[in-house]
This record gives structure tokens, sequence and C-alpha cells, in this order.
């Protein structure tokens, strides 16, 4: 037989863990949004990480390459890549320790 | 006045009035480009803690695009169980709540190159504070279900550069907020309307505006804005990556560069303090160019991760001074002077650069940036 305090204290107990479990289903899902179909996530999936992975199927070459550049790029970057007025792309060996850093993607 | 005034309405939505017309943000630099480019808040001509929204520094990086909140969307996909899609009314349907923070674009300062006469503005700009509301982003990451193997997430806004950087997942489920509403109205367009990342404390850049794209993943994405952008050069011609967060800082903003002091006696130095790492406890202030501080009195609210506006009564002998003020976090951290920060970190990092800002007060009562 339980005491009335241990009846107390098991239904306090009960209630408890109905509480949690309403706040781990509220944790869980307020039932927001609707699912990104694969689709969609191919539509938006847009990034390309350091090691390549995101990076499209395809292929180019550097004369194909230069089309693209001269076409997209230059105007704002230089014929070579030489900047101005945006960004220089290319040079700036062995600057990066001294006063006068160029940074580029190749130095 | 024995005339009547302005009726009602006039405008609906209230400007400052005309005689305020000058307090306005600039363009930080020439700039190759309008839409790649940042404008400064004007400090000294501002109170309190709050930066009225349309005074909000501004950085770009492909101008500011015009987007129907009915039309935006916020996908959340990558190492979760649920990639869902969330259209302004589910965002706005999530507990909501109101936080004031500052925000400081990492390219706040200058290390080197600031002329004599600079202001406020110009030497310290690039940080604005707002009341910022919206969801938590970590609310919204458990709707989706966070994989256990995720590690960093990826922001990604909507403009024409799709600026993107990666945050670690302690900070995106710690006080990270996905917001829509500034000081009590919704987003100004310049500043990610309809919906932005506000990360507390860290480098601006990361509160990633017009919102559109979370992705969960292991590492860090490395994109364009943290290896070619936003990291810090140092001597050895290595560089820091994810300097995140906002070191204790402070400026004077009354008297500072520009203004004239007319006659001497009582001035009240007064000033904004900040540090990403938590609260402001003390800024110190010295009138004789950092020989001898003494602390000055904060304004109450003082919140973490947000301005704090700091005040000492003064009176100018009339003699040449040079004022100086020195900010210390709960962190235990002390704002450094330049050459302290110079010393260790050289002179090319670019961006965090938190020294003490001087400013001369010449014998006539001129204002001007310590060189």
């Amino acid at each position: 037989m339980w005491s009335d305090r241990q009846v107390l204290i098991a239904g306090m107990a009960a209630a408890f863990l109905i509480n949690a479990t309403a706040n781990a289903a509220h944790a869980q899902s307020l039932g927001s949004g609707h699912t990104a179909t694969p689709a969609e996530i191919a539509g938006w999936d847009i990034d390309v990480r350091a090691d390549g992975q995101g990076l499209p199927p395809g292929h180019g070459s550097v004369r194909e390459g230069e089309k693209v550049y001269v076409e997209n790029c230059a105007a704002c970057h230089g014929d070579k890549g030489e900047g101005k007025p945006a960004d220089r792309l290319v040079g700036g060996f062995g600057t990066l320790a001294s006063a006068h850093p160029v940074r580029t993607v190749g130095s | 006045m024995k005339e009547q005034g302005a009726p009602i309405l006039s405008p609906p939505y209230g400007v400052p009035s005309p005689f305020e017309k000058y307090v306005v943000r600039k363009a930080r630099a020439a700039t190759a480009t309008q839409t790649a480019a940042s404008t400064l808040t004007p400090l000294r001509d501002l109170h309190g803690i709050i930066t009225p929204n349309g005074l909000h520094y501004e950085r770009h990086h492909g101008g500011v695009p015009a987007i129907d909140p009915d039309q935006h969307r916020l996908m959340v996909h990558g190492l979760v169980e649920r990639p869902l899609i969330f259209t302004m009314n589910d965002i706005a349907r999530f507990p909501s709540e109101s936080r004031i923070y500052f925000l400081e674009c990492s390219g706040n300062g200058a290390w080197s190159g600031l002329k004599e006469n600079a202001t406020a503005q110009d030497t310290h700009g690039l940080v604005s504070c707002c009341e910022w509301t919206g969801v938590r982003l970590s609310t919204v990451l458990a709707e989706v279900g966070v994989k256990p193997q995720a590690r960093w997430i990826l922001a990604e806004g909507a403009d024409a550069a799709a600026m993107s950087r990666s945050l670690p997942i302690a900070k995106a489920l710690d006080d990270t907020l996905v917001v829509y509403a500034q000081n009590g109205e919704r987003l100004r367009p310049e500043q990610g309307y309809p919906l932005r990342l506000l990360v507390p404390g860290y480098e601006g850049n990361i509160s990633v505006k017009w919102l559109r794209r979370v992705k969960l993943g292991e590492e860090p994405f490395q994109t364009r804005e943290e290896t070619s952008k936003y990291t810090d050069l140092v001597p050895d011609g290595s560089a820091r990556q994810f300097t995140f967060v906002m070191e204790a800082k402070s400026v004077i903003t009354s008297p500072s560069g520009g203004q004239q002091l007319r006659d001497k006696g009582y001035y009240e130095i007064s000033g904004l303090a900040w540090s990403g790492r938590g609260r402001v406890t003390r800024v110190d202030i010295s009138t004789d160019g950092g020989e001898s501080w003494s602390p000055s009195h904060l304004q109450e609210p003082i919140l973490p991760k947000c301005l704090t506006r700091f005040r000492l009564p003064w009176n100018w002998d009339g003699a040449p001074a040079q004022l100086q003020s020195r900010a210390l976090d709960e962190s235990g951290y002390v704002q450094p002077t330049h050459k302290q920060l110079a010393d260790v970190r050289g002179l090319q990092s670019y961006y965090h650069y938190n020294g003490i800002q001087a400013w001369q007060i010449a014998q006539d009562g001129a204002v001007t940036n310590v060189v």
C-alpha cells in the first residue's frame, strides 16, 4: 500500500514527466515550414567548398576560361587580372610578410 | 510662435527637423562602385545608445536588394533531419524575442592612415546599436533537427553577392537571432529586409543580411568572405582566420574631432563603449594623453554586447589637452593602446582594430584626431 505522501510524490513525478514530454515536443517541432524537396534544394544549393565539393559537373580549358574571364571579369579586374577598378587578382608573391602586402589569389 | 504650425501627418512617417539635415551617414571611402561600399554612422551627433534606423551604418557587397517579403523564403538544409523552407509568415509565428545589441563592422577604425581632421564618424562610424526582434536561430534549428555531426553552419544572403559566411554551431545555438525588426519596425532594406542573421558580439559581416539559406555542415565552408576577405594578416605573412569577436573598444563622442570648444569651463565628456565578450564594466578617461586616468559614470542599462554610454564632468582650463578613453569588460579584457596592438599584430591586419582613440584639444578649443 502506498501512503498518501507516496501517491503525492508519484503524482508529481508523473506530472513532471508529462510536462517534460510536452517541452520535448515543443523543442522538436512547432510544425512550422514545409519540407524542402530534393529539387528545391538542388536549385538553391550553390556553395562550393575548398575541396571542390559542390561544384557542378563539367570541364573546361584555359582557352575557354579566358573567354569567360574576358566577357565577365576583365572590365573590373583588368585584362590580365592586374586590377583597377576592382581587386587585383594576380601577383604579389612573397609580399605578405612585408610592409606592403599584395593580397591576391596567388600570393 | 503666433501662427498655427504644420498639420498632423506632415509627413505620415515622421522625419527629423530640417535643422538636423547635416546629421546623416557618409561614404567611408571612395570605392570602385557604390554597391560594394560602406557608410558611417554620425556618432558625434547621436545621444544615448540607440542608433536611429536611418543612421545605422551600411556595408553592402552587391548593393541593397528590393525583396518582397511575400516572395522571400528561408531554406534550412544540409546535416539536418528535415530540410525545411520557411515563409516570412512561418518565421513570424515562431516564439520571438527582442534584444539590444551593437553591430560593428570588423573594418571599423584604422590601423593607420586617418587624418587629423577625422571625426568620430570617420574613426568609429562602422558601429551602431539597435533593439532587434526575431526568433532564436536555435528554435529554427530545433525545427529541422540538427544531426550530431553538424559543426558549422553556412549563412547565405539573397543579395547579388550571395554574401555568405560560416559560423560555429555552438554560437548558432547560443544567442544568435534570425531577425525581422529593428527599433520597433521591420528591418530597413539596407539592414537586410525582410530577414537577417544577428550574431551578437561578432564581426558585423557574419550577421548575414537578406538571409535566404542556412546549411549545416561538418566543416567551415571557406567562402570568399572568410579567406580572401575578413582575415587578419600578421607580421609573419600568415593570416588569422575566424577572428569573430569584436573586442572591447570605446570612443569619446563629445568633445571629438571637428568640434570647437568656445570657452573654458565646464564640459561633459561623453562617449560609447562596447565589448563583444559581454558587459562593459568600466571606462577610464584621461585628459592628459594617457598619463592619468579617472573612471567615468556608466549610464544604465549596461547590457552585454551592447553600446554603453559613459560620461564624466570636466573643467577645461583653456590649456591644450588630450582626451582618451579606455574600456574594460567583464572578461577582464582591457582596451589596448595602438602600440600594444601593433607590437603583436603589426599594421597590416586591416580588420579588428580596437586601439585607444585620442582627441587633441588645442589652446583655441579646436578638437582634432591624434594621428
